[in-house]
């Protein structure tokens, strides 16, 4: 027997011992972090059937939450019902060329956006 | 010619006097170098700055901060064309138009009236052809300017006095000074400084011109006409000053002259541009050659959006890469994706500004009781930009966002809310306008349709003061284009 088959042989246990640690890791992670990982990213809240319609919610977010701090009087029940009757014959895209054309453009933290867009990103902060 | 060798107590006459050799005193005197007039242009200053001369514009200011009185302009032979950057553009035709929107607005003519003159002038700046708008044809083959939906706002032109060597644009002393010396007509007296207008005792003619110089020789120019070049601040200056007939100063009846001052606001960093693809083309950087021209893009409000909506001239320039922050990135996400848009290759530009300020009767120099060195006295500037001219400017940059996203091309971001953060940021173009500004109602105008002073026969003003409403293109093309047809005026004068 060779040198090298020597070498090849005491490993084997080591091998074995690393992967069944390996196992229990990835079975102990399951089992703590399943429930947070399958279940939805975001809370529950009275606005999803319109937040489900943003690109990104967490830039949503964020971008609300600035719009938010300047403009605290905002309604969200009143602009959640302004923004289903206005989202629902139309795409996200299409109410907000409707809004460019008929100049419902906002500013929020200085961005010049439009309003249905910024309406919703004001909710998706009200739900974050 | 130099007014240090003139005797103390001499008189000498001229058929016309122009003082200020700037860009406007140099443009008259060449433009009547043909005609059959003895021309004697006084100018302040030597050939080159001179500290003791300059200190003679030194004044007082309160209100907004502005630029101190002696760093505003230059006083020596080319005046303020000798710190000149050398932007060009002809006014709008709106802004010659009276608008409900803006008071005190309007011009006695339209644009049309100076339209003949715009060739001539605009081969004194040397800034090529006049193409201007036109350029779009040669700087599509530098690239695609950037796309807006319609709207109130489009890319416009300016074009760029002569560069030499990438470093001067027309500096008049330097370039025509060797013409002048040519004129058989004319003589120019350098070091002269007029510190007195002087009108006959029923005040209906300028009788003679008190001159001195800073080494004490005082004489006299009596000429038949008399044509004040002297700039925004200093044309107004002298008027006051010469208050021995008039005492509120000769052509002041009315008590306007001095007020409407105006210069243009170049607030740094005015909005955040975002291009979705990133892509702009070189001509809205920095100026591109052409065709013979130099010329640059910015964007404008057109003139029915202006009609329209009383908003006031803007020129908005692409000005260096910036990157957005964490608000900046979540309003590019989610906006992009909003309009299906890919923004991978996004990038963002500051946008610079140079706007019109509305007349205002209050923004005004008026003298004090301090004394410069040749017993002038000094004067004190007002200044004063309202809410309302920030309110306006901001409506123009909305309106452009607006364009922006509805093409689907980029987005916007105004960086100032508030009337304090726009005056941190504030500079100024050192284009002094309104003083003696033009109406042909005395009771409106200190200067006349042809520029002359409203009551006083023989006596005219040349120069960005007669503007009484402004616009927001750089004023030298278009004073010097109102020169050129004031030269014909005076022709026929002589006739």
């Amino acid at each position: 027997m060779s040198v090298a088959e020597k070498t090849s042989i005491a490993r084997r246990p080591l091998l074995a011992g690393l992967l069944g640690l390996a196992g229990l890791a990835v079975a102990a992670l399951a089992t703590f972090e399943a429930p947070r990982l399958l279940s939805p990213r975001h809370a529950p809240s009275p606005f999803d059937d319109l937040l489900v319609k943003l690109p990104d919610r967490d830039s949503a977010a964020r971008l609300g939450a600035a719009f938010l701090a300047e403009n605290r009087t905002f309604d969200a029940d009143r602009s959640a019902t302004a923004l289903r009757r206005r989202l629902a014959t139309r795409p996200l895209d299409a109410a907000i060329q409707s809004d460019l054309a008929e100049k419902r453009i906002v500013e929020a933290h200085g961005w010049v956006l439009p309003e249905t867009l910024v309406s919703l990103c004001a909710l998706a902060a009200k739900a974050a | 010619m130099d007014a240090r060798s003139v005797h103390t107590g001499s008189t000498i006459d001229t058929d016309l006097a122009i003082v200020g050799g700037g860009p406007a005193g140099i443009s008259l005197a060449l433009a009547l170098a043909s005609a059959p007039i003895r021309v004697l242009l006084l100018e302040s200053g030597g050939s080159h700055f001179e500290p003791a001369t300059q200190s003679l514009y030194a004044g007082e200011e309160t209100g907004v901060s502005y630029i101190p009185l002696e760093n505003t302009r230059l006083r020596y032979l080319g005046g303020c064309s000798n710190h000149w950057g050398g932007w060009c553009r002809p006014l709008d035709p709106v802004d010659f138009e009276p608008r409900a929107t803006l008071a005190h607005s309007g011009w006695p003519f339209g644009r049309a009236e100076i339209e003949p003159y715009f060739a001539r002038a605009q081969s004194l700046v040397e800034a090529g052809p006049f193409i201007y708008d036109e350029t779009g044809k040669w700087a599509n083959a530098l690239g695609a300017p950037i796309h807006l939906a319609p709207g109130g706002v489009y890319t416009t032109f300016f074009q760029f006095s002569k560069q030499r060597g990438s470093i001067l644009p027309t500096h008049f002393g330097e370039r025509y000074g060797e013409d002048l010396r040519r004129i058989g007509n004319l003589q120019a007296l350098l070091h002269a400084n007029v510190t007195g207008l002087r009108l006959s005792t029923d005040a209906a003619r300028l009788d003679h011109l008190d001159v001195a110089t800073l080494a004490g020789n005082r004489f006299k120019v009596k000429p038949k006409f008399v044509v004040l070049a002297a700039g925004g601040i200093e044309t107004p200056r002298l008027l006051l000053a010469s208050n021995d007939v008039m005492t509120a100063g000769v052509g002041n009846a009315q008590d306007l002259v001095g007020r409407f001052f105006a210069d243009h606001p170049i607030p740094g960093q005015t909005a955040t541009l975002v291009l979705f693809d990133g892509h702009v083309a070189p001509y809205y950087q920095l100026p591109q050659a052409a065709n013979g021209a130099y010329f640059r893009a910015a964007f404008a409000p057109r003139d029915d959006f202006r009609r329209a909506h009383g908003v006031p001239g803007a020129l908005a320039t692409v000005e260096g890469e910036v990157q957005l922050d964490g608000v900046g990135l979540a309003a590019l996400a989610e906006t992009a994706g909003a309009l299906g848009m890919d923004a991978s290759s996004m990038r963002a530009f500051t946008l610079g500004c140079g706007m019109e300020l509305a007349p205002d009767p209050d923004r005004r120099v008026t003298l004090t009781s301090r004394k410069d060195a040749l017993g002038m006295p000094r004067l004190k500037l007002d200044m004063r930009v309202s809410d309302d001219d920030f309110a306006q400017y901001r409506n123009t940059l909305k309106e452009l966002g607006r364009q922006l996203l509805a093409a689907r091309t980029g987005m916007i971001r105004l960086l100032h809310t508030s009337r304090a953060e726009w005056l941190a940021g504030m500079d100024w173009g050192n284009h002094h306008m309104g003083t003696t500004r033009m109406s042909i109602d005395p009771r409106r105008g200190v200067v006349d349709a042809n520029s002359k002073v409203h009551g006083v026969g023989n006596l005219y003003v040349a120069g960005s003061s007669v503007f009484p409403t402004y616009g927001a293109s750089n004023p030298t093309l278009n004073l010097i284009a109102l020169v050129l047809r004031l030269a014909d005026h005076l022709k026929r004068q002589f006739r």
